[in-house]
């Protein structure tokens, strides 16, 4: 949701293709691979909070979320970028 | 908004963000450093103050809720913080729809029994249909005023936040 302005942008300068359409399909795939990571996990992180209560899991969530931000951020490639958006959703909790 | 605004720096705040450094080597690196600073802040705040909400593991031993209650207890208004963290707690559990006998217990700084909103909305029950009947549009506001707790409030500002 935060990276809408700029993810158009950021999947330009991995310089990949020259299409427009391409680059906009790269930026709708980095997208939805949080969403879709997210959306495969999340389910299991509620189970976990039964178990382990639910402080430590929001605590862990935030934790990786911010890890993951900072490696997205810091990714030069598409392969670097949708790793550290699926790493995002993984951990998001 | 705030990612769109913080992207590419050395070219929307060139007096800030020399060129060269790493900020223009990872252009994009600004809104997500931003993301994870708030996300940082968010976790040390949730473990000095979250407390657990789940009904079987809430009676554990929580050490980072105490090191949040020793910090707060350190505060020189941490005083002032008790009567408002008491008055909190006990709005978050209050009925919202209740009966007038509330009010007085947010107005009285005391902690007395007298005064708690838990212990006077055990009275019976028919005072509230009596009050509905006769005051509709006073008691409209009253509904309003209360639905709109502190709790509420910081919810609605940080769902807005996050919008950015």
């Amino acid at each position: 949701m935060g990276i809408f302005p700029y993810v158009y942008f950021m999947v330009r300068d991995f310089h990949i293709t020259d299409d427009p359409n391409r680059i906009a399909f790269y930026a709708g795939l980095v997208t939805s691979a949080f969403t879709f990571a997210e959306f495969s996990t999340g389910f299991l992180w509620g189970r976990l909070s039964d178990r382990i209560g639910r402080k430590p899991v929001i605590l862990t969530g935030l934790i990786g979320t911010a890890l993951s931000v900072l490696m997205f951020g810091f990714s030069q490639n598409l392969t670097m970028a949708l790793t550290a958006r699926a790493l995002g959703g993984l951990l998001n909790g | 908004m705030i990612g769109g605004a913080l992207a590419n720096p050395c070219e929307t705040f060139p007096r800030v963000f020399a060129r060269g450094t790493i900020w223009d080597q990872y252009p994009y690196l600004l809104p997500n450093l931003f993301s994870a600073f708030i996300c940082l802040i968010g976790v040390v705040n949730g473990i000095l103050f979250l407390d657990e909400t789940h009904s079987a593991l809430k009676l554990k031993r929580d050490r980072g809720r105490e090191l949040g209650q020793w910090l707060a207890s350190k505060a020189p208004w941490s005083s002032q913080l008790d009567r408002q963290h008491s008055f909190d707690s006990a709005s978050e559990y209050a009925p919202l729809l209740g009966n007038e006998e509330q009010l007085p217990g947010y107005r009285t700084t005391e902690n007395s029994p007298e005064s708690s909103p838990r212990l006077s909305t055990a009275r019976p029950t028919s005072e509230p249909h009596e009050q509905l009947s006769l005051g509709q549009a006073s008691a409209q506001t009253d509904e309003v005023s209360t639905i709109f707790t502190r709790p509420v409030i910081l919810n609605i500002v940080s769902f807005g936040i996050l919008a950015l």
